[in-house]
């Protein structure tokens, strides 16, 4: 019951935070109607972050205590972080198009190890189809979920380490965050934008993660051949 | 071979949220789905007997 509320929740202001960005904010004096992208690119983008943080959070509370749990939170964070990840990368496309006037370049730190981190997770999601035992596919996933946290940092301050086509960080500091250089209007549709991706986020996490232990348990019960249905499916072995 | 510049900036805006909105909604719809399917596989009662969607076993195939 209160996963539907929340999801009801993160549908209406979804919609409504949309609505705001597409319609209740002037366009940008300098970029015009394609700023409007920046909204839907920077809340993907925080929550990309999130979702493999707590991946990697989950990864070593699975090496730490090999709860099922642990491995299910872990793989709810890699799916859905891949989600917001390539919707990241395809929303700074569609606003670098018009804005930088070309889609990509591989030249620009930011673009590049965002490429990376998306690959490096998608690459995960395939480690955890190499094998059918569950304890031994979450402790590879598990390291590969931590090593690939690595990457989050360096995307993070890419634009500050490296010069590249990608703007600096706009809020960087707790200084910046309370004096955004930003007027305020634009500011209020990105944390509206950003409250309702997160709505969306924690429903999905939360969906992911049941499904996963769901996954486990009949896993685990059909390699005890208990599953339902499946003990008259699978023939007694011979003594 | 579109050109972006006859697109206009409000066709990326539009490109940019329509694929990301609707990719998200048909993941979480394909999420609910497989959640339910896994829910009623986990709860069906263990029987050695042939679903009553199955259709009759015929004795002389």
């Amino acid at each position: 019951m209160a996963t539907r509320v929340l999801g009801l929740g993160a549908l209406v202001t979804v919609a409504g935070a949309t609505a705001f960005a597409l319609v209740g904010v002037p366009a940008d004096l300098n970029q015009g109607e394609a700023q409007r992208i920046m909204y839907i690119h920077v809340a993907s983008a925080w929550l990309a972050y999130l979702s493999f943080g707590v991946t990697a959070a989950a990864s070593a509370w699975w090496l730490v205590r090999r709860e099922p749990r642990a491995d299910a939170v872990a793989l709810a964070g890699a799916e859905v972080g891949v989600l917001f990840t390539a919707a990241t990368i395809w929303a700074g496309m569609m606003w670098g198009r018009p804005v930088w006037g070309t889609y990509w370049q591989w030249e620009d730190p930011r673009l590049t190890t965002t490429a990376l981190l998306l690959a490096l997770y998608v690459g995960y999601l395939l480690i955890r189809r190499l094998t059918d035992e569950p304890a031994r596919r979450a402790t590879r996933a598990a390291v590969v979920g931590i090593v690939a946290a690595i990457d989050i940092p360096i995307v993070h301050f890419s634009v500050v380490w490296w010069r590249g086509l990608h703007q600096g960080p706009t809020f960087m500091s707790p200084d910046t965050i309370l004096n955004p250089p930003a007027p305020g209007p634009f500011v209020a549709a990105l944390l509206l934008m950003l409250g309702a991706f997160s709505l969306a986020w924690l429903w999905l996490m939360v969906n992911r993660y049941r499904l996963a232990r769901l996954d486990w348990e009949a896993e685990e019960s059909a390699r005890r051949g208990r599953l339902p249905g499946l003990a008259a499916a699978v023939p007694a072995p011979r003594p | 071979m579109i050109d972006p510049v006859a697109i206009g900036d409000t066709g990326f805006v539009a490109a940019a949220y329509a694929v990301i909105l609707g990719g998200t909604g048909l993941y979480a719809l394909t999420l609910a789905r497989r959640l339910r399917g896994a829910r009623q596989a986990t709860t069906a009662p263990a029987s050695d007997q042939p679903r009553r969607s199955d259709p009759p076993i015929d004795p002389r195939a």
